[in-house]
């Protein structure tokens, strides 16, 4: 019978794991089985034959029960398809390609969940597929939250059924190994944010026009086919014969790089709460910014610096949400070991953005000489320029080896049913 | 997610099944035509929106009116416990259908429906339940199925499951196309598996002796019989209404050939004392009734034949049991009495049962140890006459010293109702009370005979019986009554003093009556002049009662018939007295005889084969497939050791064994290179394929399984070079397929769609069948057709 072996959740981030033993009766079977007792006993009583023939089909139906429910996950072949990268708080879904080898016979009322890596859910992932005809193929999919960022490796999943009355259910265990990358939750920036970061600077690199926009003249060039005839500059092209057209410019976006202040000095949850969202407003930043098309780079500490460089592109966005969910407990570098180690690497024209947990001082940002913008996650103005979904608990978002202590998941129960913080 | 929108019909059907099958066990149309009435208005108000379930208070205040019904019957005893049970089940399922909707509730409803089918198992024998049973089966576990899933569905989309609208397209559209199949064949598998192993225990499943052991279990009261009765008393009974139910079928055979015999006569009971005007011991005068026939016999009064094993002798022992003896099959259904059916002269008896039989050698009376609740089916081998000796006088039965060790295991524990059985009462008249008009008419010449001596009844006189007389006598006095009186079932019309006997009215007064005022008359008319006579009770079957399809006679109730047995030198002759328009009365046979009889047959093969199904042919049925195993295997066993005799043992074995050898070792050189030089030559031809096809850079083993699923396109290309079209080695098989566009649009089209079969089995890991390489094949000729036409054209 499934069983879960405590119905109270042993701490609030635990995800409750649904694991069945490859053989398992129901309960349904027990009363099942005490009525076809109960009819035997009656025709036995009576002597009435046609109650010997309902007690037989009673006891046909159990023991063709047991045999659907094993031949019904044989030649069953399954493969899961996964998304390129997951983000804290989104809604993803996980497909399951189950094709039946089977050339007669379907199978029913199949289950499939999860078993590894189900601590980056919010739930198990777990998919219910009602039927996959003989010899063909179909799809079903799980929704899932994923609740912690980092790199979790997804393996083994249970495929299981109770067809054909619930009497007995059957189960077996497919391996299929796969990393999956969660990014930390991205949440909506406030356009304030990127025009705080473009009236950083008022001088130099960043304000120097560049052609390709549709602001002011730039000069003029010769027209190629394929471009917009509506640039073409027509007296200029009647006057020398030659089609040219004119060229505009736009400003330079900022070029922004990112530090990243991960520093915990003690274990509480609430430090860790503080660093997550730290982590979560870079990441919104980073995300929001490149997709308007703004250079953005990263200076974190995690085992050691990790810098990119400001750039532009997916690739870009890819790399720095890489980096933001794949980062270490920092109990090493404070901020201003970190400010040190960035000003150095700081290219001319990009605006330093400190992002971090503490409230920054004038004095350590007036050591730097430097114009930088600062966003601290435990000041209200700040982090409510970030707005996140509902769903995202920045107390649970780091990864299971990162969580403080008074967060520790319950041990792992053996038996039918398990936590996994 | 799929909705499984063919549970609610089915699990409506699987209710009316249910309650069609209670209502036939029950024989009550009421309770099928009021369940099925609310059931289908059921179903059409919660499709609409407009229905709205009965507030739960009131259905629990239904339900407990309805139990408290139930036991209020139960307590009168107009009710059996199963039936007050089952008739508060039936309103239960009534009120829970028009109840809140639930899976709970849907359970509930296939529980009760089940159970009222079970409950009507136990009481009929009719094969429309046994075919509704069967049906309602197959549906229910149809339904049980629908069920599961319709569970298993939602509990899927209430805990985990992605939301209906983002339910993948792909994934319904494949439930929707090939979800009913699969149901289909799952269910056959469920249906054919639980029917067999239905039918292994069925047939093979032990049963016991004694039915009812912890609890009777039946839902309605035995229908009391009409027809036949242990007392016969013409008291109070003026009119008759005849019963065409069926009590029995009853197959005769002799030496192995069916009989049909114009007219049969079953024995039950036999009644010699007529009470007169003195109330018996149930208060009713003028009643016959049957006293001990063998006081101070040798022979004892009642014999208990254990005939469970085998046929088990009476005595006096036949003298060829199996020989002239007529075998009669009887299959009876319960008459409410122990009384058991024969022909007369009963010698063996062998019952389906393991029940203990009852034989009364004094009468030749059979009778069973229990009133049967259920159809009871047995064997009687008779001799047709009954013994011409006269039972000598004997001790009564002295319980419990005569029973055995044996039997005291079968019938000791019911001994008590058995001596109740056996038990005379003292008070009890040991001869007829016989009115002096009676004796006074039986004297009259014309009534008993006369010769040239002068008249029978003079010259018998008072001497012992049997007298040589005898016989003529009886023979006159029944030709008497035949002739001089009528025969009616009304005696509304006629006033009788109360004091009057009702014989001497019948035979002086009215000179009508049914077969019991004959038989009755008879045998009073017989006795008054000393002779040893008695009235027979029992059925009378004529030659328009038998079922020419199943070569048995179809007893009804309305057959009860009493006819008189006199004992004379011969031993005990049978006379019918009844006047002959009875059997006019029997004869008429409606116009639908033979559907009837179709019908009938059914009815007997289904009571005969599965509701009296029985330990002993369960016992045969295993003999038989032992018999037909150990034969099977001998068979074998001796074939393979005449073989091995002829081929070792005998000159002429050696040298046709060494013919064969040398035979089987030419073939064998002969067909292995053959079969090498096949498998080469294949090998070498899909390698030649796989180069044409274009796949020979493909690892060897990927090559040999691709040239054999795309020989089609192989095909293809070929036919296309036949008509001077040839693929240019750079292009990839789409290219060439686009760059054939110019081809008359037929061609074109197969030549794109075999293309993308291609690239399907190519890349895409599809498989082709055998058949589906059979269609493309056809494809491939349709194309060869529209080329041809099409260079037709342009020449």
């Amino acid at each position: 019978m499934l069983r879960f072996l405590s119905k109270s959740r042993s701490h609030p981030a635990a995800t409750l794991i649904r694991f069945m033993p490859s053989i398992d009766v129901s309960f349904t079977a027990l009363l099942y089985f005490v009525a076809t007792l109960f009819i035997g006993l009656a025709a036995m009583n009576s002597q009435t034959n046609l109650l010997f023939g309902v007690f037989g089909l009673m006891i046909g139906v159990l023991l063709v029960a047991g045999y659907i429910s094993r031949f019904a996950l044989r030649r069953l072949r399954v493969r899961r398809a996964i998304p390129d990268h997951l983000v804290v708080g989104a809604f993803a879904t996980v497909t399951y390609h189950v094709a039946n080898a089977k050339r007669y016979w379907p199978s029913v009322s199949v289950s499939l969940g999860e078993l590894d890596g189900c601590e980056a859910f919010t739930r198990q992932p777990y998919a219910y597929l009602l039927h996959v005809a003989a010899g063909l193929e179909t799809v079903v999919s799980a929704e899932l939250i994923p609740k912690r960022r980092g790199v979790h490796e997804l393996n083994r999943y249970q495929v299981s059924t109770r067809f054909p009355f619930g009497f007995i259910k059957r189960a077996a265990i497919y391996s299929q190994k796969e990393k999956i990358v969660v990014f930390p939750a991205l949440g909506q920036v406030d356009p304030n944010v990127l025009r705080l970061c473009q009236s950083a600077e008022k001088a130099g690199a960043p304000m120097r026009p560049r052609k390709g926009g549709q602001d002011e003249f730039y000069g003029i060039k010769e027209y190629r086919t394929g471009e917009n005839p509506r640039w073409i500059y027509w007296k200029r092209s009647a006057r020398t014969g030659v089609l040219v057209c004119r060229e505009m410019s736009h400003v330079s976006p900022p070029r922004l790089l990112l530090v990243l202040d991960t520093f915990r000095d003690c274990e509480s949850a609430h430090t860790s709460a503080d660093v997550e969202r730290a982590i979560a407003m870079a990441a919104s930043l980073a995300s929001s910014g490149l997709e308007q098309g703004h250079p953005i780079g990263l200076f974190v500490w995690s085992g050691d610096y990790v810098h990119i460089p400001a750039k532009t592109g997916k690739r870009q966005r890819r790399e720095i949400l890489t980096a933001l969910s794949v980062l270490d407990a920092n109990a090493n570098r404070p901020l201003e070991d970190l400010l040190s180690a960035a000003v150095p690497v700081l290219e001319t024209g990009t605006t330093l953005v400190v992002i971090s947990p503490q409230t920054l001082h004038h004095h350590l940002l007036d050591r730097h000489h430097k114009e930088i913008i600062s966003l601290s996650s435990t000041d209200a103005n700040t982090s409510g320029w970030f707005l996140f979904a509902r769903s995202v608990e920045f107390a649970h978002c780091m990864p299971t080896d990162q969580e403080s202590s008074d967060f520790l998941p319950a041990p792992k129960t053996f038996g039918e049913s398990s936590r996994i913080g | 997610m799929y909705d499984i929108r063919q549970f609610r019909p089915t699990l409506y059907l699987v209710l009316l099944l249910g309650l069609l099958g209670y209502g036939i066990a029950l024989e009550s149309p009421a309770h099928f035509v009021l369940g099925a009435l609310l059931t289908m208005l059921n179903y059409v108000l919660t499709r609409s929106d407009g229905w709205h379930p009965i507030p739960r208070p009131v259905a629990s205040g239904l339900a407990l009116l309805a139990g408290f019904w139930s036991g209020l019957g139960l307590l009168r005893n107009t009710m059996t416990p199963l039936m007050a049970i089952s008739q508060w089940l039936f309103v239960l399922l009534l009120l829970t259908l028009w109840t809140r909707r639930e899976n709970r509730t849907y359970g509930q409803l296939l529980v009760m429906s089940l159970v009222l089918m079970v409950a009507g198992a136990i009481n009929t024998a009719s094969i429309w339940y046994g075919g509704v049973l069967i049906l309602y089966l197959l549906l229910s576990m149809y339904c049980g199925l629908l069920f599961h899933l319709k569970v298993d569905t939602e509990a899927a989309i209430k805990l985990y499951s992605v939301p209906k609208e983002r339910v993948n397209a792909q994934s319904l559209k494949h439930d929707q196309t090939h979800f009913a199949r699969s149901m289909r064949r799952l269910t056959t598998l469920i249906s054919t598996v639980a029917i067999t192993v239905a039918v292994l225990v069925f047939l093979f499943f032990p049963r016991f002796a004694t039915p009812n052991m912890l609890l009777r279990l039946q839902v309605a009261p035995q229908a009391p019989l009409t027809g036949f009765s242990e007392h016969v008393s013409f008291d109070q009974v003026a009119r008759i209404t005849q019963n065409p139910e069926v009590i029995a079928h009853v197959t005769l055979e002799q030496d192995g050939k069916i009989l049909r015999p114009s007219e049969l006569y079953l024995r039950g009971l036999t009644l010699n004392i007529y009470s007169g005007n003195e109330p018996s011991n149930d208060g009713a005068n003028w009643q016959w009734i049957r006293a001990e026939s063998n006081q101070n016999s040798d022979m004892p009064f009642a014999e208990i034949v254990h005939a469970g094993t085998d046929i088990a002798a009476l005595p006096p022992p036949p003298p060829t049991r199996t020989g002239h003896s007529i075998k009669q099959t009887i299959l009876l259904k319960p008459t409410g009495t122990s009384t058991l059916f024969a022909m007369a002269g009963a010698s063996a008896i062998r019952m389906s049962r393991d029940t203990d039989v009852v034989y009364f050698p004094g009468d030749s009376v059979l009778k069973l140890v229990e009133i049967p609740q259920a159809a009871v089916q047995y064997e009687v081998f008779s001799t047709g006459k009954l013994p011409a000796t006269r039972p000598a006088p004997a001790a009564r039965l002295t319980p419990p010293s005569d029973f055995t060790a044996e039997f005291s295991v079968h019938v000791g524990r019911r001994f008590g109702r058995l001596h109740r059985m056996f038990s005379v009462d003292s008070e009890q008249p040991t001869s007829s009370r016989i009115d002096p008009k009676i004796t006074e008419l039986a004297r009259r010449r014309e009534v008993s005979g006369q010769d040239e001596a002068g008249a029978l009844a003079v010259q018998r006189g008072a001497g012992p019986s049997p007298h040589a007389l005898d016989a003529a006598i009886a023979r006159n006095i029944e030709y008497y009554l035949q002739s001089q009186y009528s025969y009616t079932l009304d005696l509304t019309d006629t006033t009788r003093k109360r004091a009057q006997d009702p014989i001497v009215a019948f035979l002086y007064d009215f000179k009508r009556g049914h077969c019991e005022y004959f038989a009755g008359a008879m045998t009073l008319l017989c006795q008054s002049l000393g002779m040893e006579a008695r009235m027979v009770i029992g059925f009378r079957a004529g030659s328009e009662d038998f079922n020419n399809l199943g070569g048995y006679f179809v007893v009804k109730q309305s057959h009860a018939h009493a006819w008189v047995e006199v004992l004379t030198t011969n031993g005990w002759q049978s006379f019918d007295p009844t006047a002959a328009t009875f059997y006019a009365h029997q004869r008429a046979k409606g116009t639908f005889a033979n559907i009837y009889d179709f019908f009938d047959f059914l009815q007997y093969k289904w009571a005969k084969n599965i509701v009296s199904y029985s330990s002993q042919n369960r016992d045969s049925i295993i003999q038989e497939a032992d018999d037909r195993i150990s034969d099977t295997v001998g068979g074998i066993g001796g074939w393979f050791k005449r073989l091995h005799e002829y081929f070792l043992g005998s000159e002429e074995g050696h040298v046709v064994s060494f013919r064969l050898i040398t035979a089987a070792i030419i073939l064998a050189t002969l067909v292995l290179p053959l079969c090498i030089g096949i498998f080469l030559a294949e090998k070498w031809r899909l390698y030649r394929r796989a180069h044409r096809i274009g796949i020979s850079s493909l690892p060897a083993g990927d090559q040999l399984r691709l040239a054999r699923q795309l020989g089609f396109y192989d095909d293809l290309l070929t036919l296309l070079n036949h008509n001077n079209i040839y693929r240019p080695p750079h292009w990839t098989p789409q290219e060439f397929a686009y760059s054939l566009s110019w081809l008359p649009a037929d061609a074109y089209e197969q030549i794109c769609r075999l293309t993308a079969i291609f690239y399907r089995v190519r890349f895409g890991e599809g498989r082709i069948t055998h058949g589906q390489r059979r269609h493309l094949m056809l494809v491939i000729a349709r194309v060869a057709q529209a080329l041809e036409q099409h260079a037709g054209s342009r020449v």
